[in-house]
């Protein structure tokens, strides 16, 4: 159990930061290369979105990072039951 | 593959007791037989030391010796010395155990891992421009930011610097759940911390640091890091 719980923690924490970062990197790419506006994510729920404006951009964060992370720690702590189980 | 030529050395914090071998590091004692306890001194070629057991009556000395260099390393108890010019005409990755008391020897230890790391991505790097070329340079960053940090959440624990081939790891004693916990966490967190530290705050650099912010998947399960840190085996 607390092995579960570590690597949802872990797990959730690995998914958010990679997304973030990510994110980041696409900002400052998509602002450089002069790429139009484009969002990311899966249904209604946006992980990210790169906006342009005229002569502003802006990169936005949506609640799909929480869905995403979540998922993720979720992913990790299965996997380290299936690790656990098969250590006997 | 070990030669005659090659030497074999205690690696530190390793030193020969009464019939064993002592491991301050681990706290074990690993025990040698008869003939090994007589034979064996640190910094002896394996040439010298087939000769020794040759005079104790063993059959087949040489392969015994070369067996006992090969065991003595790959429990980390010795590092075996091979000239420079033969090493590069070798197969097989050797172990090879560095003490880290001091900063320097540590880095310049991990500075092939660093190098293999950018030698890997620099080819591919080079193609995308500047950017990508220190995102490159960044990753081989990452190596020693990592191991330092695991170092240094060791703090206090006798540990020890091991390269498989290129591949590094701290060797510790056992400790605590929480202490293997942080131990464990410190290494993929530090380069993920410094890399958002750096994107954040100076927002252009962000794609270059992508490969330390990278190191965060070192917290999942997939990774030895991650497995730790969970208490997995």
């Amino acid at each position: 159990m607390r092995a579960a719980v570590i690597a949802f923690a872990l797990g959730a924490c690995a998914f958010g930061i990679a997304l973030f970062a990510a994110g980041l990197a696409l900002g400052v790419v998509a602002q450089s290369g002069g790429w139009p506006s484009f969002r990311i994510g899966f249904g209604s729920l946006t992980l990210f979105e790169f906006t342009r404006a005229g002569g502003t951009t802006s990169t936005t964060f949506g609640s799909g990072m929480t869905v995403a992370a979540i998922l993720g720690g979720a992913l990790n702590a299965g996997a380290a039951a299936c690790l656990s189980r098969r250590a006997g | 593959m070990i030669e005659r030529s090659d030497r074999i050395e205690l690696a530190p914090g390793v030193w020969l007791r009464t019939g064993a071998v002592h491991d301050s590091v681990r706290g074990i004692d690993v025990p040698l037989n008869a003939s090994a306890q007589f034979a064996f001194r640190s910094g002896t070629t394996v040439a010298e030391l087939a000769a020794s057991l040759a005079g104790l009556g063993a059959r087949d000395a040489e392969r015994d010796a070369t067996a006992f260099a090969a065991q003595l390393n790959r429990l980390l108890l010795a590092n075996v010395r091979t000239s420079q010019r033969s090493l590069l005409l070798r197969r097989g990755r050797r172990t090879r155990r560095i003490a880290i008391d001091k900063s320097w020897p540590f880095v310049t230890a991990l500075i092939p891992s660093a190098a293999a790391v950018v030698a890997v991505l620099l080819p591919l790097a080079a193609l995308g421009g500047a950017w990508t070329v220190t995102a490159a340079f960044a990753a081989g960053a990452g190596v020693l930011v990592h191991e330092a940090a695991h170092a240094l959440a060791l703090r206090g624990i006798p540990r020890a610097l091991v390269l498989e081939g290129l591949k590094p790891s701290i060797l510790h004693p056992p400790v605590g759940a929480w202490r293997t916990f942080a131990v464990a966490a410190a290494g993929p967190l530090a380069p993920t911390i410094l890399g958002l530290s750096v994107a954040l705050t100076w927002r252009a650099a962000a794609p270059a640091v992508v490969p330390l912010a990278a190191h965060v998947v070192g917290l999942t399960v997939i990774a030895p890091d991650g497995r730790a840190a969970c208490g997995l085996p």
